[in-house]
């Protein structure tokens, strides 16, 4: 069998990545392990919040799928930080974590020019120091221009539950062994990662009555551009508390946990911590926030948020009943953590194509990252790279400037990670322009480049964004308040309307409503309540957005200097061997990634730079 | 100066006879060209124990100079942070510059300026604020500027830096913590943390500010110009605060006519004072010019000091050129009133300061209101920012925590003021020329149980 792209994997990394692939017009193959497990949610039921649901906007203006799936399986919907400015405002949705998986398995199904194949990907086939295809367990061999790697957590794959190990790469699930031996061989430095998920309730059990509710938002705020409503009904997720009881059974069996027995040593998530961790770490703490959420619209299970763990089932049962209004709760399923290995970020070009073997592309938690939309993201972007790379095409490296997408792959290859890598608004320097309103503003014109977004939504957001300009421009011209009617309505909301004073200007003041003023401003009259908002706030933040974009094309021009790839970092006097190091591990191809390096210091860019200066100028003699 | 590949050579004691002399070796041939320019009993293996050796030193053609002492340094072990040679001589000029030749005909460069400090900090020996202070502890004028330069050295400007460092990264640990954990319950930031942060942020670092310029003057010294009218007695009182007859005075009008200058220690800080023509309206060509001088001395100088005589009432069109001359430059200007010594007791008008150059009645009080308005008052034990780099980088750091506070006050959302606290953060790097290597993430989850 034959195909210009084999994806590994059909998880939220996987399928993006085949998806992008086969739309590209490159005949696409999709390894899973089992075909009843695409696109799983095998921890949280939901996808985006802050930073990640910017992620999830970029995807899908992109032409991505994961947007358009989550706004279907979506059964609430919450925009967070919604009193805060437009830039760190983050959609998020409860996901029918079932109806997801069906959802993206019928993309995959209806996909043209994509191929589904259930089997374990054994190793690589590398001649020539180029990859080749693989080779599958069974022993039949897929050749393909380029490979893109998603294993998540299967690669040499162990669940903890308690003191007791089992090889898996999710609870039932066999791990991927032979192809972490693969890697390996071909010389990949490896690293191993843990990770934990709670408990699963049934929700027949919980009286759910008995906890406060926490209700989505009346408006939601969608992920997609083409979704205009919500598919399913909507539902609410509910607050419980842990105390000192369940604080004092952690205590009590701590012994019994393989995160303080050593006998997990890969590196979990800072943010993302066990209950163990929490209460041994927080002793001052005496209560921890839980949240209590359906697993779908009529899912039998209910989801801990909160409470992951690895104690031994017995302990999490007599926890979980020890928390206020769970004492009859069934525990379905007990919380574990799984280990498993990733390849060193830094071992990726920008394309997340390897530097050691070409036509290998990894993405997902292989690389480091945790979280479904990291993943799909990844994936995105590994896939339509390995794409362009069969097409001959040049390839797509977005801007630290230009979307999450950007940072978080910027992030990865050049400073690597030590933890379980996830997105933060703050990991954007200049997250002020990447707000989730411009996602389609700032990527459809890739996506349609490239040839992966319909064309109907690229001259959408086209045509949209060219009137949101338009509309700019005239309210700093637009002075049309001379009325009396208008001078007392304005008044009267605290707006003084002084002489010749502009939309534009009005808009700048804090007390100013736009709604209020577009019921006098022709400009504002003509647009949506969002592009308003939208206008509104682009006004008010002006200086800052201006001052970010400045910033931006500054570093951009100093950061363009390219580094000779054949210079030896190790015979440049005066650097540290600590960075000596990292620039060898990233190979920084640009003064601008070098300066991004974890750890290098002013002082040692600037002697970098010298180098380089006349590493170029004995090149040119 | 950007060549690192080449061994530097120069003589590293100040110029002229001396005790001892030194000439300086460094750079990748240091231990080659060395022994090639010294006569020993025994063959010579560098850098061997680091131990001085008693050598013989030869010149270029190898004719014997001097014996003396020959100190090896390994790259690690020596300021420059490559290997050098230390050669210590008696301090004759002619033997010091014949070693420098001998060493230049091996191989050796000859350094220019502030080269070896270079390549300390191209080779991280030094940050460089390290390698400002070593240039300003070489060119200390007064023993307090060495004090200061010293403590620089030994990184006591970080340890200065440091609390206004603290704040602001506590101030973007918990304003990003606010903005990007909202629905942990743990992450409870009260109403207007940030902005009270921010102003103790801004008054630790105007006060920063405040020693910088007090700084400045240590390092710079000031510039102090003496003028009034004819016959106040500038010329007396420049003499009498120099402690030794630099002017030439006498009871003729118009005494002085071309600027005078010349250096004093004032309590530590290396004050030049410019004694000048007495400003009057003057025919001749000569003392004309000298008024011209006069007035622009005024306006070049930090600080003027006004003199009146106390025996007679400041006439009219001497005061008017007074206020001119105080005008000139925008530099603050201190009335002194001489001659109290003849003057009735009552005779001193508020604000001045009266005194007599003839007695040395009044001048500690002048010294004092002095180095006050230099702004070189204070303690002494204070390092400080000294850089014209330094102080600008603050100022910097001051304009973004001044941008924060606006955008607070006018309601913008936490993460734009977030980006003036960043700044200031960077602003505040470049001072040390050493990033803050703070992870913010650590902070923030070891502040937090962050979780859900």
């Amino acid at each position: 069998m034959k195909a210009d792209v084999v994806v590994i994997g059909a998880g939220h990394a996987g399928c993006e990545a085949a998806l992008a692939s086969a739309r590209m017009g490159c005949s696409t193959v999709l390894v899973t392990l089992s075909y009843d497990s695409i696109a799983r949610m095998s921890c949280n039921p939901a996808i985006g919040g802050l930073a990640k649901g910017h992620l999830v906007r970029e995807i899908d203006a992109m032409g991505g799928t994961m947007g358009r799936l989550a706004d279907r399986c979506g059964i609430q919907f919450r925009l967070l930080n919604r009193s805060r400015g437009p830039a760190v405002r983050g959609p998020r949705a409860q996901q029918d974590k079932d109806l997801y998986h069906r959802a993206m398995r019928a993309e995959v199904e209806a996909c043209t020019g994509l191929t589904v194949v259930e089997g374990e990907a054994a190793s690589l086939v590398i001649e020539a120091g180029r990859v080749r295809g693989i080779v599958l367990a069974d022993g039949a061999e897929l050749a393909a221009g380029a490979v893109v790697v998603t294993t998540g957590t299967f690669l040499r794959g162990r669940l903890h539950v308690g003191l007791e190990t089992t090889p898996g790469g999710r609870v039932g699930e066999a791990p991927s062994n032979a192809l972490s031996a693969s890697l390996t061989s071909a010389g990949f430095r490896l690293g191993r990662f843990k990770t934990g998920t709670p408990p699963r309730l049934l929700r027949a059990s919980v009286d759910l009555t008995r906890f406060p509710e926490q209700p989505g938002d009346g408006e939601p705020t969608f992920f997609s551009e083409d979704t205009a409503e919500p598919s399913l009904p909507q539902v609410a997720c509910h607050i419980a508390t842990t105390g000192p009881r369940v604080h004092d059974l952690v205590r009590a069996n701590i012994d019994r946990s393989p995160l303080f027995t050593g006998a997990i040593t890969g590196k979990g998530p800072r943010y993302c911590p066990s209950v163990e961790d929490k209460v041994i770490r927080f002793a001052d703490r005496d209560r921890h926030q839980l949240f209590l959420e359906p697993e779908g619209l009529d899912a039998p299970l209910l989801y801990v948020n909160g409470f992951s763990t690895s104690l031994p089932p017995d302990v999490q049962r007599a926890m979980v009943h020890a928390i206020e209004g769970l004492e009859d709760a069934v525990m379905v399923r007990p919380g574990y953590a799984v280990e498993y290995d990733y390849v060193d970020p830094t071992e990726l070009a920008p394309t997340l194509e390897t530097k050691r073997i070409p036509g290998l592309f990894l993405a997902g938690q292989i690389n480091g990252t945790t979280g479904y939309e990291e993943a799909a993201g990844l994936g995105l972007m590994a896939g339509i790279n390995a794409a362009l790379s069969v097409q001959a095409a040049p390839p797509l490296v977005l801007g630290r400037d230009e979307a999450y997408l950007g940072v978080l792959v910027d992030d990865l290859v050049t400073r690597g990670t030590t933890e379980p890598y996830r997105m933060f608004t703050s990991r954007a320097e200049y997250r002020l322009l990447l707000g989730i309103d411009s996602a389609s503003r700032r990527l459809a014109p890739h996506g349609r480049r490239i040839g992966l977004l319909a064309a109907s939504r690229a001259a959408a957001a086209e045509a949209r964004w060219g009137a949101i300009d338009a509309a700019l421009e005239a309210l700093s011209r637009e002075t049309g308040y001379r009325g009396a009617s208008a001078r007392a309505a304005l008044a009267e909301a605290g707006i003084e309307v002084g002489v010749a004073a502009s939309t534009a200007d009005l808009l700048r003041r804090p007390e100013t409503d736009v709604e209020l003023l577009s019921s006098w401003s022709g400009t504002l009259m003509g647009l949506s309540p969002r592009d308003r908002r939208i206008l509104a706030e682009a006004i008010k933040y002006e200086g800052y957005v201006e001052r970010q974009r400045r910033e931006a094309d500054r570093v951009r021009r100093a950061g363009a200097v390219r580094i000779p790839g054949a210079i030896v970092f190790r015979s440049l006097s005066g650097l540290s061997r600590e960075i000596v190091e990292k620039l060898e591990a990233v190979r920084p191809e640009t003064l601008g990634r070098a300066a991004r390096i974890d750890g290098m210091t002013p002082t040692a860019l600037a002697l970098l730079a010298v180098h380089v200066q006349r590493a170029s100028e004995r090149i040119r003699e | 100066m950007h060549d690192l590949g080449t061994t530097l050579v120069a003589i590293a004691t100040p110029p002229g006879r001396g005790g001892l002399g030194c000439v300086r070796l460094s750079g990748p041939d240091a231990f080659t060209i060395a022994p090639a320019i010294v006569r020993s009993g025994r063959t010579i293996a560098l850098p061997g124990t680091g131990a001085p050796l008693f050598v013989a030193f030869a010149d270029a053609a190898g004719a014997l100079l001097d014996h003396g002492f020959l100190v090896a340094f390994e790259a690690n072990r020596a300021f420059t942070g490559e290997a050098s040679i230390e050669l210590w001589t008696h301090g004759s000029p002619p033997v010091l510059a014949a070693l420098v030749e001998a060493a230049v005909a091996n191989g050796a460069r000859p350094a220019g300026p502030g080269e070896f400090t270079y390549r300390a900090l191209r080779n991280g020996r030094l940050d460089l604020a390290q390698a400002e202070a070593v240039r300003d502890l070489i060119a200390a004028r007064t023993k307090h500027q060495a004090r200061v330069a010293f403590l620089q050295v030994e990184g006591a400007l970080a340890r200065r830096l440091a609390p206004l460092e603290e704040i602001l990264l506590d101030l973007c640990a918990r304003g990003e913590a606010a903005v990007e954990f909202v629905e942990e319950a743990d992450v409870h930031t009260p109403a207007g943390f940030l902005r009270d942060g921010i102003e103790r942020a801004l008054a630790l670092a105007r006060e920063l500010a405040a020693e910088g310029r007090r700084g400045h003057v240590l390092r710079e010294g000031a510039r102090v110009a003496l003028c009034g009218a004819t016959s106040v007695g500038k010329s007396s009182l420049f003499n009498r605060l120099l402690a030794r007859d630099r002017a030439i005075v006498s009871p003729v009008p118009g005494t002085t006519r071309d600027t005078l200058e010349d250096t004093v220690d004032l309590d530590g800080t290396p004050v030049t004072l410019i004694d000048t023509a007495g400003l009057r309206e003057s025919a001749n060509e000569i003392e004309a010019e000298g008024v011209r001088r006069a007035r622009r001395a005024a306006g070049e100088a930090d600080l003027v000091l006004l003199v009146f005589d106390a025996t007679r009432p400041p006439e009219a069109d001497e005061r008017a050129a007074q206020e001119t001359a105080a005008r000139t430059g925008g530099a603050s200007a201190i009335v002194v009133v001489n001659k109290i010594d003849l003057a009735p007791a009552d005779g001193t008008a508020p604000g001045a300061i009266g005194v007599s150059a003839l007695t040395g009645r009044g001048l500690d009080d002048l010294r004092g209101a002095v180095l006050r308005a230099l702004g070189a008052a204070g303690p002494a034990e204070n390092p400080v920012l000294t850089d014209a780099r330094q102080t600008a980088a603050l100022s910097e750091a001051i304009d973004a925590l001044e941008g924060a506070r606006r955008a607070i006050v006018s309601g913008l959302s936490e993460e734009a003021a977030l980006l003036d606290l960043r700044q200031a953060l960077s602003r505040l790097g470049e001072i040390t020329g050493e990033v803050a290597s703070d992870d913010l993430y650590d902070r923030i989850f070891s502040t937090f149980c962050i979780g859900k």
